[in-house]
C-alpha cells in the first residue's frame, strides 16, 4: 500500500478534503468537534481515557472504513515502528469509492433489512450491490433513500424494490420502517390504538401510512419478466401463457383483460427503458442467471433457490387499466378506511405534480433540505457505527433529539453532512479523525445504565459479513489459496455468508452495542465451518503465518496478525506451554482424527477445500522441514482460539 | 428441582429417578393430602403454521355449504365433535379444552404468528419476548444445560428484550437424532476442544482486564454454556431412537411425530418450553387434500403425546397448545382452497392447572362468527401464563414503555381447574 506523505489531517481538519466541491461546508475540524463534546461532558464526568495505541487504531480503523483486518505489511510497520506510519493516508486511502463501497453498503443494508427478517439472501445480495453500486458513484443518502421509497419495477431490473419488498406482508411495516429508519421515529406504536404515553397518534400513523396505499405487487412468472427486461416484445397471449391455470381459463384476446395485460407489459418495458436511458441509474441485470452471476451467488446455493416468479412493484396512480393490488390480498382482515396521506409535521402534500406518487412525495418530503430530522438520523447512525452508541439513542427512536445532551454535536455534524450533499466519506472521515474516536477502547460507561459520552472507545461486534472476511483474510495472507482474481476473497465470502450469517445474523440486534449471541451460535462458532475449515484447511499455509524461529517469535508474528497485537505476558506463557507439549506428546490424538462424526455438509468448507492446494503456497524448494503433524495441530489450535475469542469477533 | 451435572448419571439413571421422584411425590400426595408433586410446569406448543381451517379440524359444520367435504364424528365428550380425521383424539378430548371463539386481530402471517407467539401485535424494534423465553426466564430450572425453550421443525419467534440467552433453540431436523454443531468439527475430538477453548479463555481474559471485563465475561460464559450443552448427558433427551419401538409406533410416522415424541422427552429433561411447528395449513388451494394429510399426522401424534404425558404423570406439570395464527374462511374459494380468517377459529389447550373435556365459546353456523363473546390471543396468553404460575400482570421495560406479559389479556376462569 502507499503510503502518501501528505498532510491530509490538516486538509481533513479544514473540511476540504472532506466537503469536495460543496467548499460552503460549515468548516468544522476534529478538534471543534471534540472540544464541543468535552464541553459538554466535562463537568461532572470522569476523565478521559488516552489515545489507543496506534496498531489497536490501526485495526479499528481498518474494519471499520474497509470491513477488513488490516494488510500484513502495514500492521508489521506499525508494530516495530509506529512513527513512520501515516494512518491520516491510511483512512484517505480506505476512503476511495472503490475500497469503502462495498463495506458500508452492507452497514447500510444492515438499517434496511436489520436482522428481524428472515427472508432470501438473495434480496440481501441485490441489496449489497445496488447500494454499493451508489456509494461508488457519489450518490448522496438523500437521493439513495428517495430511490429506495419509491422504487418500482421487477427485482432484477432495480434492486431497490427488495428495501419494501421485505415488508410486503403489511402496508403498515412498511410504513414504519421507513419512519424509523429514515425519520428516527417508532411511529408503529400507533398502528392500533393511542398510548398515553406515546408522541404519536394512531391519526399520525394512519396519516403517514397513507402514502403506501396505492402500492401494487405482482409476482410474475420470470418467463414473462426476463424476455421483457430483454428488450423482447411480447403479445397479452404469450403473457397470458406464462401463467397458472387459473389465471389464464377463459383469457381472450380481444378482452378487456387483455387491454390491462398489454399496458402491464408496456410499463414493465417503459421503467426499463426509463432505466436504460438514464446515465445514473443502477444497470440492473435481465435474467435471474445474470443476477446470480454478478452476485456471485454460489451453484448450489442457486440450485436451492429457484425462484419461479419475481416481484413487480408499481404504483396504482401510474398502473394503467385498473388495480391489482395483491398487498392486502388474503389478510381476511377488513382494512380500514382510507385516510388522506399526511407527513409527521401534521402537513399534507401539495397536490402531486403530473405524474407524481405518493411515495415520491414522501420521499421527498422526508430528504427535503428543509426537513432536519434526516441529515440528524443519518448522522447519528454512522455515529453509532463508529462509536458503539448513537449521539441520541436509540437511534430509531429520537425522542426529542434538540433536548438531548449531544443535540449541538448531532446538529453542527448534520449542517456539514447536508452541505457535503449527504455523502458518507467525508462524515466517516470528521468522525474518525476525532480525539473521541481514538482513545482507547475499555468497558462500558460506570454503572448500569450509565450515559456514555465517548470518555472512551467502546467495543462493538462486528458485523457477522466482516467476520468472515477476517477470517479469509488471515488464511489469504499464507497464500494457500487460488487467487485467480481479485475480488476472490469477495467470493468466498458470499459463500459463507449464507451459512454463517443465517445461523449467526438473526439473534443479533445491528444497532446494539453489545455481542448479542445465544448458545446456538456459540456451537456454530467452536464447532461449524467458519473458523474449522480455515483452519482444517491452513496446514500447508501455517508456517508462512507463523514465520522462523523460535516459539515465542512465531507466537508474537501469529498475534499481530490475526490479533495486531503483542501477546501478555500470561498469554506468552499458556500458548508457548501448548506448542511445546506437542513435541512431547503421545501421537494419539492423531490417531482420534476422523473420529468426529462427519457434521452437516457445508458448501463453503467443500469450496475452501478446492481453493486449497493449487495455489501460490510460496513454499520454496529446499525450505525447512515442515512443522511435525503434532506441532501443526498445536499450531492449528492456537490459531483456532484466537480467530474465536471475543477479541477477534469485536472491534474495539 | 434436582441438580443437573455434566458428568456422573447418565441420562437413563436420571430420568428413572426423576420418575421415581414424580412417583413417591404422586403416591406420598394421596397418603398425605395436601402434598403436591413438585415438578416444574412447561409448556409444549403444537404450533399448526399457516392457520388451520376450524371447520376442517375442532369446530365442524356437516350438512353446510361452508362445512367442506368432511363429516363431523363424536369425541369423548358428550356434545363435541370434532373432524372425521381427528379419530383418535375424538377419543382423548375429555382431556382437552377446546376455545372454539379464538379471533386474530392480525391476518397476515409474519404479525398474526408475532400475536400469536407474544400477545402482541410487532412493533418492529421494540422486542416483545414470545411465550417460550418467557417460560425459561421466569420458570426454568438455573443452572439447567440445555436451552430453556426448544423449538422443533421450525424457528419459533424471538426472545426480545429477554436477551439472547433466551432464544429459541432451533433444530429443524432430527433425522439423524444429531443436533446441528452439537458434535465437535469433523476429525476433532471433545478433548481437542476443551484445549482449544482453555487457549480462547486465556484471550478473553485478557481482553477483559485490558477491554471490557462486561463482554469477556458474557462471552466465556456463552461459550461454557456451549460446551457443557455438548457433553451433557440430558442431550439424550433429543434422540428418539432411544425411545422403545413400541412407544415411537403410537406416535405415528413421520417428523412430527418424532418431534412429538422428542417434545415429551425434553419436557421430562427439564426443558420449559418445546414447539413443535407443523407447517402447511396455508390452504388458499386444495384445503380438503392439504388438511387431510397434515391431520393424518396431527391426529395420532397429539393424542399419543397427551396418552404419554398422562401415563408419565406429566399432565399436570406439562400444558400443551395447539393452535394456529389464524383460522380459514368459512367460504371454499374457486381453488378449492380456503382463505385467511382471523376472526374466528379454533384453539386447543390440556394439561397444567386446566379443567378437561370443556368446550368454550360458539361459533355460528358458518363457523365464522362467534356466538356471543370471543377470545382473543392476549386473553388466551393470559389464562396460560397464570396456570403456568406465572403473574401475566408483570411488566418488562422496553426503554420506559412498560410491557405486560399477558398484554391485559382477562383470564378464562371457565377453564381454570
Amino acid at each position: 500500500m502507499k503510503i502518501m506523505k501528505v498532510a491530509w489531517r490538516i486538509l481533513l481538519a479544514a473540511g476540504v478534503l472532506a466537503a469536495g466541491g460543496a467548499s460552503r461546508a460549515k468548516a468544522m475540524s476534529a478538534d471543534d468537534l471534540d472540544r464541543r463534546l468535552e464541553e459538554l461532558w466535562a463537568k461532572d464526568a470522569p476523565p478521559p481515557a488516552g489515545p489507543a495505541e496506534p496498531w489497536e487504531l490501526l485495526r479499528r480503523l481498518s474494519l471499520d472504513l474497509r470491513g477488513r483486518i488490516p494488510e500484513s505489511s502495514l500492521l508489521d510497520q506499525t508494530l516495530k515502528n509506529p512513527e513512520s506510519v501515516d494512518l491520516e493516508a491510511f483512512i484517505v486511502s480506505s476512503l476511495e469509492p472503490d475500497v469503502f463501497s462495498a463495506h458500508w453498503a452492507r452497514v447500510v443494508r444492515s438499517w434496511l433489512t436489520g436482522r428481524e427478517y428472515s427472508f432470501q439472501a438473495l434480496v440481501n445480495r441485490t441489496l449489497d450491490l445496488w447500494i454499493e453500486d451508489r456509494l461508488r458513484h457519489g450518490i448522496g443518502m438523500d437521493a439513495m433513500a428517495r430511490e429506495l421509497i419509491a422504487a418500482e419495477g421487477t427485482e432484477l431490473d432495480n434492486p431497490a424494490v427488495g428495501y419494501l419488498l421485505q415488508f410486503k406482508e403489511s402496508q403498515e411495516n412498511m410504513a414504519g420502517h421507513v419512519a424509523r429508519t429514515w425519520l428516527g421515529s417508532q411511529i408503529q406504536c400507533a398502528q392500533c390504538h393511542d398510548h398515553p404515553f406515546e408522541r404519536w397518534k394512531q391519526e399520525d400513523f394512519r396519516g403517514f401510512s397513507a402514502f403506501f396505499d396505492r402500492l401494487g405487487l405482482q409476482h410474475l412468472p420470470r418467463g414473462i419478466v426476463e424476455p421483457l427486461l430483454r428488450g423482447e416484445s411480447m403479445t397479452p397471449s404469450q403473457y397470458m401463457d406464462q401463467m397458472p391455470d387459473y389465471v389464464r381459463n377463459g383469457f381472450k384476446p380481444d378482452s378487456p383483460q387483455a387491454v390491462k395485460v398489454q399496458a402491464t407489459i408496456d410499463y414493465i418495458r417503459k421503467l426499463r427503458d426509463d432505466r436504460r436511458k438514464d446515465p445514473a441509474s443502477f444497470r440492473g441485470s435481465t435474467s435471474l442467471e445474470e443476477a446470480y452471476e454478478r452476485m456471485k451467488v454460489p451453484l448450489e446455493t442457486r440450485r436451492s433457490m429457484k425462484p419461479k416468479t419475481l416481484a413487480f412493484l408499481q404504483d396504482q396512480e401510474k398502473k394503467p387499466g385498473g388495480t391489482m393490488n395483491t398487498m392486502a390480498m388474503v389478510a381476511g382482515v377488513k382494512p380500514p378506511e382510507p385516510v388522506e396521506p399526511r407527513f409527521l409535521d401534521g402537513t399534507r402534500p401539495a397536490p402531486a405534480a403530473a405524474g407524481e406518487t405518493r411515495r415520491q412525495q414522501l420521499a421527498r418530503w422526508i430528504t427535503s433540505p428543509e426537513n432536519p430530522t434526516f441529515a440528524k438520523v443519518i448522522v447519528n447512525r454512522v455515529w453509532k457505527q463508529l462509536m458503539g452508541r448513537g449521539l441520541v439513542e436509540p437511534v430509531d427512536n429520537m425522542v426529542n433529539p434538540d433536548d438531548a445532551r449531544f443535540a449541538p454535536v448531532l446538529a453542527d455534524l448534520a449542517a456539514a453532512f447536508r452541505a457535503d450533499g449527504y455523502r458518507l466519506e467525508p462524515l466517516i472521515a470528521r468522525i474518525v479523525a476525532t480525539r473521541a474516536y481514538r482513545r482507547r477502547c475499555l468497558g462500558e460507561a460506570p454503572g448500569k445504565g450509565g450515559e456514555h459520552r465517548f470518555e472512551h472507545a467502546l467495543a462493538r461486534p462486528l458485523m457477522p459479513e466482516v467476520t468472515i472476511g477476517a477470517v479469509l483474510d488471515v488464511i489469504s495472507s499464507t497464500g494457500i489459496l487460488r487467487l485467480p482474481e481479485k475480488n476472490q476473497v469477495e467470493d468466498m465470502r458470499s459463500s459463507m455468508e449464507d451459512e454463517f450469517v443465517e445461523t449467526f445474523g438473526p439473534g443479533s440486534d445491528p444497532s446494539s452495542s453489545s455481542l448479542s449471541l445465544a448458545v446456538h451460535d456459540a456451537l456454530f462458532l467452536i464447532n461449524g465451518p467458519t473458523v474449522n475449515g480455515p483452519v482444517t484447511v491452513v496446514t500447508a499455509g501455517l508456517e508462512r503465518l507463523i514465520g522462523d524461529g523460535g516459539v515465542a517469535a512465531r507466537l508474537a508474528r501469529l498475534f499481530a496478525r490475526v490479533l495486531d497485537r503483542a501477546p501478555s505476558a500470561a498469554e506468552l506463557a499458556a500458548f508457548q506451554a501448548h506448542v511445546e507439549a506437542a513435541a512431547t506428546r503421545s501421537p494419539d490424538p492423531v490417531a482420534e482424527r476422523g473420529s468426529g462424526r462427519a457434521a452437516s455438509r457445508s458448501g463453503w468448507f467443500d469450496l475452501l477445500q478446492e481453493r486449497v492446494g493449487a495455489g501460490d503456497a510460496g513454499m520454496e524448494a529446499g525450505a525447512k522441514p515442515a512443522l511435525s503433524s503434532l506441532e501443526q495441530m498445536a499450531w492449528q489450535d492456537v490459531l483456532w482460539a484466537m480467530m474465536t475469542s471475543v477479541e477477534f469477533l469485536t472491534n474495539h | 428441582m434436582m441438580k443437573v451435572h455434566d458428568g456422573g448419571m447418565n441420562r437413563r439413571s436420571f430420568l428413572r429417578s426423576t420418575l421415581a421422584t414424580a412417583l413417591a411425590l404422586a403416591h406420598g400426595g394421596r397418603a398425605f393430602a395436601g402434598a403436591k408433586p413438585s415438578r416444574p410446569k412447561s409448556l409444549i406448543f403444537l404450533y399448526l403454521s399457516g392457520g388451520p381451517s376450524q371447520l376442517d379440524t375442532f369446530d365442524p359444520k356437516p350438512g353446510r355449504r361452508e362445512g367442506g367435504r368432511f363429516r363431523a364424528i363424536r369425541t369423548s365428550v358428550k356434545g363435541l365433535s370434532f373432524t372425521e380425521h381427528l379419530p383418535r383424539l375424538a377419543e382423548r378430548a375429555r382431556d382437552l379444552v377446546v376455545l372454539r371463539t379464538m379471533t386474530s386481530k392480525e391476518g397476515s402471517h409474519e404479525r398474526a404468528r408475532h400475536l400469536l407467539h407474544t400477545g402482541y401485535s410487532p412493533i418492529p424494534g421494540t422486542g416483545f419476548p414470545c411465550m417460550g423465553s418467557t417460560l425459561g426466564e421466569e420458570i426454568g430450572p438455573a443452572p439447567f444445560a440445555l436451552p430453556h425453550y426448544v423449538c422443533l421443525g421450525g424457528t419459533g419467534e424471538k426472545a426480545g428484550l429477554r436477551g439472547p440467552a433466551h432464544e429459541p433453540f432451533v433444530v429443524r431436523s432430527l433425522e439423524t437424532g444429531v443436533l446441528p454443531h452439537i458434535e465437535t468439527w469433523r476429525g476433532t475430538t471433545t478433548a481437542r476442544l476443551r484445549e482449544r477453548l482453555d487457549l480462547q479463555r486465556v484471550l478473553n481474559q485478557e481482553y477483559g482486564h485490558r477491554v471490557n471485563s462486561d463482554l469477556s465475561d458474557k462471552y466465556q460464559s456463552l461459550m461454557d454454556r456451549a460446551y457443557s450443552m455438548m457433553t451433557t448427558p440430558l442431550l439424550e433427551a433429543f434422540d428418539w431412537k432411544k425411545e422403545p419401538e413400541a412407544v415411537r409406533r403410537v406416535y405415528g410416522e413421520g417428523s412430527f411425530a418424532r418431534h412429538c415424541l422428542v417434545a415429551r422427552r425434553l419436557v421430562e429433561a427439564g426443558v420449559s418450553c418445546v414447539e413443535v411447528e407443523l407447517d402447511g395449513w396455508d390452504t388458499h388451494k386444495d384445503n380438503f387434500t392439504g388438511h387431510q394429510k397434515l391431520l393424518s399426522r396431527l391426529d395420532p401424534a397429539f393424542a399419543a403425546l397427551l396418552g404419554d404425558l398422562e401415563a408419565r404423570e406429566l399432565l399436570d406439570s406439562t400444558m400443551v397448545l395447539c393452535a394456529g395464527e389464524f383460522g380459514r374462511s368459512p367460504s371454499v374459494n374457486a381453488d378449492e382452497g380456503r382463505d385467511h380468517h382471523p376472526e374466528c377459529f379454533s384453539a386447543v389447550l390440556a394439561g397444567a392447572g386446566l379443567k378437561r373435556g370443556v368446550v368454550l365459546g360458539e361459533s355460528d353456523a358458518t363457523g365464522g362468527r362467534a356466538v356471543g363473546a370471543s377470545v382473543t390471543i392476549p386473553d388466551l396468553l393470559a389464562t396460560m401464563l397464570h396456570s403456568l404460575g406465572i403473574d401475566p400482570a408483570k411488566t418488562l421495560m422496553a426503554g420506559d414503555r412498560p410491557i405486560a406479559l399477558g398484554n391485559d389479556g382477562k383470564l378464562l376462569r371457565e377453564i381454570l381447574a
